[in-house]
């Protein structure tokens, strides 16, 4: 799979688009008519499969150094050190090394870096739980965010699995969660003493748990917003509040319609 | 006449001037860069800054000053480029430390290259120009030191130079150091006419500026040593169609400034040259870059490219020098004194006129 350098950017200018080679500052002009060509190379793109017209830009920008691979990987345990580190940069709360190591040792297939050329621009893992996969972390380097690759590394993951897929999503990503058709719901944790089953009458709870002196419930959710996030948090004032998204690979999907 | 100037939706690229303190009083300064100013922009507000001009999809920056490498924030903000991936072009006068030095190196993923000024080939015509607080400091020797510690660190170079009195005669001089630096590019501007550069006259050779065959025999002497030489603000920087020469100037249609208290203007020379009631006042503190560059002071402007200069067959391609007019005819829509030299190959009007007001202000031309 092939995508732009680092050092290449575009944008859409009066019906052009302009390629600027910002280490070189050297610049093109081509047709908006290839535009779904350069957002499926900025998305990663496999070149291989291409009609000549496509061929022919996608020799120059390789003539320039402008096109580069992009490749997700399976992670090794050595490199776990680096990968951790990278995740500590990128995410608010992390799991600690020495329990995403177990995981890593006993579910390998779970665990994968994105790479440009050599260089780890993304991670995606997670382990199983009960009933479905969780997506315990996946972070994405800021300067490569808004290109698709969060996307690469889901669906990859995705690949690994048909069971149900769990990922609880930081603030920052619950667009990036809908755009991917993951169901919303919202997890909330309350300490003991200051838990109300009634208060949930008017939602759904989909799953609760007790674990020392903490209370998890899940509620269905249809909304995606920040705002109504918000609400919840002042209607119920948990402990900790976050989205849940989930996604039912179509085998289960199919089960459940038979 | 008017014309049709479209201009980019964002800018290309901005002049980003972290910081108005300079560790350095040149005589030539067209910013009169000294102190810093009263209420500069904090790091956090930079990044806001940052932030939003990957957001709109600015393709680079160019850090300057005063003299950037003495901002409180200069080693964040390079940090802080890299982590968002904003390709930057360094512009500073030589004078920093070793920490600086490996700030910049360490960096360089992101950084298209460092601009050094550097204006003669020795101590003498180097510190010509150069005021210092301490009588002790050698500019240029400590410049050297740090464009050949960067060179040995695989730093893309580029040298700057100011036409001055005591560099004008001796290039031939020059062109063995910068033979040895190996730069990407030679850029050679004159002093321009504002800040100190408009008052300390004992300085300036001006007449060798529009001398073209100098500057030719200079080209030919760099082209031999392969040094890629550029003439920035002289007739060869202009775009050339045989006999004609025009400005090709992208502020406000391509590029702006950001100044170190946040606000927006087209260029340095607009921010010093231009009268305070076409002042540009718009800041990033309290406007997105994206309703300044659409807003109404960056419109008024490119009304001022549009217009004028009666007559000039480069009229539909010229990107004119507003703060120039301003400077020598305070109105902003009358011609540049080179275009006026040049007012037969351009078939300027009113020519005599302005000659006039060029000689009455001691402008030989």
């Amino acid at each position: 799979m092939k995508t732009f350098s680092k050092h290449v950017k575009y944008r859409v200018e009066n019906k052009e688009i302009f390629i600027c080679f910002c280490k070189e500052l050297l610049d093109f002009k081509i047709d908006i008519k290839y535009l779904p060509l350069i957002q499926n190379i900025q998305r990663g793109l496999n070149t291989e499969i291409l009609d000549n017209n496509d061929k022919i830009l996608i020799e120059e920008l390789n003539r320039f150094g402008g096109l580069i691979e992009l490749q997700i990987k399976p992670i090794q345990k050595k490199d776990y050190t680096s990968i951790y580190n990278f995740l500590t940069k990128h995410l608010h709360l992390v799991r600690t090394k020495e329990f995403l190591l177990e995981k890593l040792k006993q579910y390998p297939h779970y665990f994968k870096g994105l790479y440009l050329d050599h260089e780890l621009i993304g991670v995606i893992q997670g382990f199983p739980r009960e009933d479905y996969i969780l997506i315990s972390e996946i972070a994405i380097e800021q300067r490569f965010r808004n290109r698709g690759f969060g996307h690469l590394l889901v669906k990859e993951f995705e690949k690994e699995t048909t069971e149900k897929i769990k990922v609880g999503a930081e603030n920052n990503a619950i667009n990036f969660y809908k755009s991917l058709n993951f169901k919303p719901s919202i997890f909330m944790q309350f300490k003991k003493k200051n838990f109300n089953q009634n208060t949930f009458k008017d939602y759904k709870i989909l799953y609760q748990k007790e674990y020392d002196e903490i209370i998890g419930v899940e509620i269905e959710f249809k909304e995606i917003s920040l705002y109504s996030l918000d609400k919840l948090k002042n209607q119920f004032k948990p402990y900790s509040i976050q989205y849940l998204f989930t996604k039912t690979h179509r085998r289960l999907l199919s089960l459940a319609d038979a | 006449m008017k014309k049709t100037i479209i201009p980019l939706s964002a800018p290309y690229s901005c002049y980003v001037n972290l910081t108005n303190k300079c560790n350095l009083r040149c005589l030539h300064c067209l910013g009169d860069y000294d102190l810093e100013l009263e209420k500069e922009l904090t790091l956090e507000e930079w990044k806001i800054i940052f932030n939003q001009l990957v957001k709109n999809n600015v393709f680079y920056i160019n850090l300057s000053g005063g003299e950037p490498t003495i901002s409180p924030y200069f080693e964040n903000i390079l940090d802080y480029l890299s982590e968002i991936g904003l390709h930057f072009i360094l512009t500073s006068n030589g004078i920093f430390s070793k920490k600086i030095c490996n700030a910049i190196i360490r960096n360089k993923d992101y950084l298209i290259g460092v601009k050094i000024s550097l204006d003669g080939y020795n101590d003498y015509s180097h510190n010509f120009i150069r005021l210092t607080k301490n009588s002790n400091c050698n500019p240029f020797k400590i410049t050297m030191n740090n464009i050949l510690y960067l060179k040995e660190n695989k730093i893309p170079l580029t040298i700057a130079t100011v036409i001055h009195k005591e560099n004008i005669k001796e290039f031939h001089k020059f062109i063995s150091l910068i033979k040895e630096i190996n730069p990407i590019s030679w850029f050679i501007s004159p002093i321009m006419p504002s800040g100190r550069g408009n008052n300390n006259n004992k300085i300036k050779e001006d007449y060798y500026y529009y001398d073209k065959n100098f500057w030719n025999n200079l080209a030919i002497m760099c082209h031999k040593e392969k040094i890629n030489v550029r003439f920035v603000d002289l007739p060869f920087d202009m775009h050339s169609n045989e006999t004609i020469d025009y400005y090709e100037c992208g502020a406000t249609i391509t590029f702006c400034e950001i100044n170190s208290d946040g606000k927006i203007s087209p260029c340095t020379l607009c921010r010093t040259i231009i009268p305070p009631e076409y002042s540009f006042s718009d800041s990033l503190k309290s406007n997105s870059l994206k309703e300044i560059w659409n807003g109404k002071q960056f419109q008024n402007f490119r009304q001022l490219k549009k217009v004028g200069c009666d007559g000039c067959k480069a009229f539909d391609k010229c990107g004119k020098c507003v703060p120039q007019s301003f400077r020598y005819f305070q109105n902003g829509y009358s011609p540049t004194p080179y275009c006026i030299r040049n007012c037969d190959n351009l078939n300027l009007k009113n020519k005599d006129d302005y000659k006039q007001i060029l000689s009455n202000q001691g402008i030989k031309l």
